[in-house]
């Protein structure tokens, strides 16, 4: 087997997501790197047939295939493990292998279906019966029983996208036997990730994506500091110092022992003074939103803060404010009034929206928000939604939880909110924020937890960072 | 023993409609349509069939009039759900209160007159079989029906590639449509077979089981189907337990009319809290923490409604 990609480019609108993307592969598991928006799952969706590219064409042992088809891709021995696969939750495992399957009339052959799919599992040491649901089934088992799947149907090529980001560590371990097994046997595999510690750990050569072209081809040994500078743009050192207030109400935050990444060995209880920036580092996919969560759900068995080691905090000292503004952070329907009504009416039985609306005029101008107390929430730009999230930030002195606080906005509404939260920084007990932006993170924080996966791998002050070790943690590398 | 073969002949023969729009709402449901206008649909179904029978007198007649009638109403719920994107619960709501109070307006002409009979048909040597012979093998052929469409539902559903990808289009649209299976058809056959189903079911109470045309002469029936579904867990055998049971309470009900009017009347509700129980059980059950329910009730208990039973299909679907 082997498959040739020759000059694929596709656009979407102005943007390039591929471009003259050339690339060939004829044995052992190559990975498929770069930073998210670099191009990757396009590449992976052309190949798998569910996009069809403006140009280029495949080449399967020399022959071209049809583009832009699911079916063509399978029948050609490609087949794509999705990141939350076999999913037909109430079927068992033998009835989702026989979904879509070629045969017709699968049923008549069901007994050596049966066998041919037992020994299958056999052969890759999965121990599962075949007449469970697939609900009961983990993601691990469920990606792995999918794995077996492809290579059932005659796949020769497979592709991993993102494969290992609900894995825990044991399943990962399995997954990865299994994965060179296959490779051993001929089966080329794809693997698209951007956990750079994983790809060092399984692959035998790997193609860089940045702005959907490929800019580097390598092969095993690969050396860490060259992929680092071919896939992010060159970091220069920051000179901003962190500055350290002396004042009241410290505050502590604890983690749990199993939010801590076993490949490192650090404490799991940090003090920090008052007004501390920290930004929680983590890719797409990892936990880095889910420390946030936690704090704000105040629950015992979690991570959790503490200031002046008094033992509980509140929930309404906390400003939580989620990544999907209008899913879980804003009412789409409802009018900014309204907005303002809702949380002054946790506090009082009777509203005097009078002077409701005079605090909202004084918000609008405060926060610079355009738009009218009557504008119902769906109808603002992203940038004014977040702006309307950040003006119901409590007067009181608060820990505010970000979540990703400028996903999905412009550069200019992004400083413009920057602005707003660091104006409060003084204020405000602490300002915590996730972020997948390596940028971001660097330039508002004064204090960087790395998240991998689940579990941090490291909390460091900025000053003692780069731009480089922040991407390194939260890749894996320690 | 005369007693309980009268009332076991009395259930099988009285739930016939029951049985049959249970398992055509299980079919619809398995592929992801509700079709809610159940309770409208056998109401107007059960006009129609009685017309066609009347006007034409041949029962076979009104049994195909109200079929395709069912298959019709249940072709534009899945047109509005599938093509037009719209609510399912909404539009199968409206068409059960159009249906309602349009069968009531037409079927003015036809309250309380006679029309053709179905005949009872023993099967031969079977009937004669003491007990069983009586209770299963002497009946109507739409009773016969009823109970064979039992298993075969349950073969269709479990044993063949359409029913494998009628459940696979009910459970992850976009799964099922990335391995190559046409979703929005398996949809729409699914929807239309319940559909003729329900129609079947309606006709089979204005011509076997209530027999004529009133206003309002299928009241409740349709609720009734949508919740013995449920309590059956999309499973046509233990729907049908269901509405045999249900049939059961109905016929003691009667039965209890001469000793105490309370318990009469008590009885017909007793399906109602028992189901609610039944679904929070199903709910208890299958948390993946619970490990302490034995297996065999899981086993009879268990199951799950479709996942996209009522969404709107994903928007990439072709």
């Amino acid at each position: 087997m082997k498959i040739q990609i020759k000059n694929i480019s596709k656009s979407f609108g102005n943007v390039h997501a591929n471009k003259n993307i050339d690339l060939e592969i004829k044995s052992g598991i190559h990975a498929l790197l770069g930073e998210n928006g670099a191009g990757k799952s396009t590449l992976v969706k052309i190949i798998s047939g569910q996009f069809a590219p403006d140009n280029g064409q495949i080449l399967i042992n020399e022959t071209p295939i049809q583009l832009g088809s699911p079916k063509e891709s399978i029948s050609n021995g490609i087949g794509l493990l999705n990141q939350d696969p076999l999913d037909f939750f109430n079927l068992s495992i033998l009835e989702s292998f026989l979904v879509g399957i070629n045969e017709n009339a699968p049923y008549r052959h069901l007994k050596d279906i049966r066998k041919k799919i037992s020994s299958l599992l056999e052969k890759y040491e999965i121990k599962i019966d075949l007449d469970t649901k697939t609900r009961s089934l983990s993601i691990g088992e469920r990606q792995q029983v999918e794995l077996l799947r492809l290579l059932y149907n005659g796949a020769k090529l497979i592709i991993l996208d993102e494969p290992t980001s609900a894995f825990s560590l044991d399943q990962k371990k399995n997954m990865f036997q299994t994965l060179r097994q296959l490779s051993q046997e001929g089966i080329i595999i794809i693997f698209v990730s951007h956990k750079l510690d994983e790809v060092f750990e399984i692959c035998d050569s790997a193609s860089i994506l940045k702005y959907g072209e490929i800019v580097e081809n390598l092969v095993q040994p690969f050396d860490s500091d060259q992929i680092f500078s071919v896939m992010f743009d060159q970091f220069e050192k920051s000179s901003i110092d962190v500055e350290h207030n002396e004042r009241l109400d410290n505050f502590s935050i604890n983690f749990l022992d199993k939010d801590i990444s076993p490949q490192v060995d650090i404490s799991n209880s940090y003090d920090f003074s008052q007004g501390t920036v920290i930004g929680f580092a983590g890719l797409q996919g990892s936990s880095n939103d889910k420390f946030l969560q936690d704090f704000f759900s105040s629950d015992k068995n979690l991570s959790f803060i503490r200031i002046n080691s008094s033992t509980s905090l509140l929930k309404n000292e906390f400003y939580y404010m989620p990544a999907d503004r209008l899913e879980r952070g804003l009412f789409g329907e409802m009018t900014l009034l309204e907005h303002f009504g809702l949380s002054e009416a946790s506090k009082k039985n009777i509203l005097n929206w009078k002077s409701v609306r005079k605090h909202v005029d004084s918000k609008i101008g405060e926060f610079n928000i355009k738009a009218t107390p009557e504008s119902k929430m769906h109808e603002l730009s992203g940038g004014n939604q977040q702006r309307v999230m950040l003006s119901l930030m409590p007067q009181e002195k608060s820990i505010l939880l970000l979540e990703q606080p400028t996903r999905g906005l412009d550069v200019n509404s992004a400083h413009n909110v920057w602005e707003m939260i660091l104006a409060r920084k003084n204020q405000d007990i602490a300002v915590l924020f996730s972020s997948t932006d390596i940028d971001e993170i660097w330039e508002y924080s004064d204090v960087v937890i790395s998240v991998h996966g689940e579990t941090i791998i490291d909390v460091s002050n900025k000053n003692i960072l780069t731009k480089d070790s922040i991407a390194r943690f939260v890749s894996g590398l320690v | 023993m005369i007693l309980l073969e009268n009332t076991l002949v009395t259930v099988i023969s009285l739930s016939t409609p029951l049985i049959i729009a249970v398992i055509g709402e299980t079919i619809s449901e398995k592929g992801g349509v509700i079709n809610l206008s159940a309770e409208g649909t056998i109401m107007i179904c059960a006009l129609f069939g009685f017309i066609g029978a009347y006007e034409t007198d041949f029962a076979v007649v009104g049994f195909l009039c109200a079929m395709v009638l069912g298959a019709g109403i249940s072709f534009f719920i899945s047109y509005c759900d599938i093509n037009l994107r719209m609510d399912q619960i909404a539009v199968g709501f409206v068409l059960t209160i159009l249906c309602i109070n349009l069968s009531n307006f037409l079927g003015q002409d036809y309250v309380r007159i006679n029309g053709p009979l179905i005949t009872k048909f023993s099967i031969p040597f079977l009937s004669d079989i003491p007990f069983f012979g009586s209770v299963l093998f002497n009946h109507s052929l739409i009773t016969y029906l009823s109970i064979v469409l039992i298993p075969l539902s349950w073969l269709f559903l479990n044993k063949t590639s359409y029913g494998l990808a009628i459940r696979a289009s009910g459970e992850n649209p976009s799964s099922a449509s990335s391995r190559g299976i046409n979703v929005k058809r398996m949809r729409l056959l699914s929807c239309v077979m319940g559909g003729s189903l329900l129609g079947l079911a309606g006709a089979s109470f204005s011509l076997y089981t209530k027999y004529g045309w009133s206003e309002g002469h299928t009241t409740n029936y349709g609720w009734i189907v949508l919740a013995i579904v449920i309590f059956g867990g999309w499973n046509p055998f233990r729907a049908a337990v269901g509405a045999y049971s249900f049939g059961l309470l109905q016929v003691l009900a009667i039965k209890a009319q001469s000793v105490t009017l309370a318990l009469s009347q008590i009885l017909p509700l007793l399906p109602f809290p028992l189901m609610i129980f039944i679904l929070i059980f199903i709910q208890y059950i299958n948390r993946d923490e619970i490990k302490n329910v034995p297996k065999w009730i899981v086993a009879i208990l268990g199951g799950n409604q479709p996942q996209s039973l009522g969404k709107k299909l994903p928007e990439e679907i072709k």
